[in-house]
């Protein structure tokens, strides 16, 4: 077998459609977040958020992307080394999704509630497990890293997940980036984006 | 306008450009499918956006790069390992579009991991084993051991898929 073969095959293979735009996206609202923070000066920072508006307008080119709309979800394919579809994810959906949480007993009950339960996928999920998620303490240290929780019913247009948490006393940062959604006979649906909310133990 | 940001953006954009599809068959080679290859990637340039780094010169910036696509693929396959999910050949997906046929990819595919990465950067990148043990962190002597059997397991598979 020729190694050149190999190196031509792999060489071959390039970002799929849409993906470019997709990190570089990603890109400037980090940029975005990252500048804002070091402003401290109240006076500059309407400045900073109008020009990464502005930015992100031009970079991308897409009128309705700018900073200050919300995120919208997408499904994405997930495709092996081949480029046959073997699955897909449900991502970006951040702003479609709201979560709060509180300890209770040794776990956290973690609220979550879609903002538009009767669209598509929201409308067709009968369960709902936390798949990715680390609680940090108040000096930022990672204190657990998520196991999948068990399936909980999704009802009224949200659903109530314990996560087995048992912590010392103390406030504490929950991000979830994962959840997983079930319906009867389907493969479960991954749904990601980044959740954070501050409890209390 | 806000200099910086743009400024930033733009040398974002030029490595996305220059390095985003080596990044990714990097990222899909080791990782085995483009939804956790791309978040490797993506990750990848958030996090030289967060340190902006300095680079001495091209080499410098793509060693960087991808040591740090590395070290992202590394935390994807250890959270698969904690998270087992279905295996992904039980998912029944119609396929989209004609997937890409190349039997030695499928031969590549087959090996483990470990032997994937050396083989991509020592014949598709064309590193050296002492750069290549550099980037993931190993020494130069595990790194030619990783290439001979590599080697050796890609022409076995090879001959398997092509019979």
């Amino acid at each position: 077998m020729d190694t050149k073969e190999m190196a031509r095959a792999v060489r071959a293979i390039g970002m799929p459609d849409g993906m470019e735009e997709r990190v570089l996206r990603a890109c400037y609202r980090e940029i975005e977040e990252k500048n804002m923070k070091h402003n401290i000066s109240g006076f500059r920072r309407p400045a900073v958020v109008f020009a990464a508006f502005i930015m992100c307008f031009l970079c991308l080119g897409v009128t309705g992307m700018a900073a200050s709309e919300k995120l919208q979800g997408y499904f994405r394919d997930i495709k092996d080394f081949r480029g046959a579809v073997t699955g897909e994810t449900y991502e970006q959906a951040d702003d479609e999704i709201t979560v709060t949480s509180a300890a209770e007993g040794n776990g956290l009950k973690v609220h979550i509630v879609f903002e538009k339960p009767d669209a598509f996928p929201y409308s067709l999920l009968e369960e709902l497990a936390a798949s990715s998620y680390t609680v940090r303490d108040s000096a930022g240290k990672e204190v657990l890293s998520g196991v999948k929780t068990e399936l909980f019913p999704v009802e009224n247009g949200g659903a109530d997940i314990i996560v087995a948490a048992d912590l010392p006393e103390g406030k504490y940062t929950l991000v979830i980036t994962e959840l997983e959604g079930y319906k009867k006979a389907e493969q479960p649906l991954a749904i990601r984006g980044e959740w954070t909310c501050v409890f209390e133990k | 306008m806000e200099n910086t940001s743009v400024l930033q953006a733009e040398r974002v954009e030029t490595l996305v450009g220059t390095y985003g599809n080596m990044l990714f068959r990097f990222c899909l080679i080791t990782l085995g499918n483009t939804g956790d290859a791309e978040d490797a990637v993506q990750e990848t340039f958030i996090r030289f956006v967060r340190k902006q780094p300095s680079f001495r010169d091209h080499e410098h910036e793509k060693a960087w790069l991808l040591k740090v696509a590395g070290n992202q693929c590394r935390d994807i396959l250890r959270r698969r390992s904690r998270h087992p999910s279905a295996d992904i050949d039980e998912v029944v997906v119609p396929a989209a579009e004609e997937p890409h046929k190349s039997a030695v990819l499928d031969a590549l595919m087959t090996l483990p991991e470990k032997y994937r990465t050396v083989l991509l950067l020592y014949y598709v990148e064309e590193y050296d084993t002492r750069k290549i043990a550099k980037l993931i962190g190993r020494t130069p002597s595990a790194v030619k051991m990783r290439l001979k059997k590599g080697r050796e397991l890609l022409t076995e598979a090879y001959r398997k898929e092509t019979e």
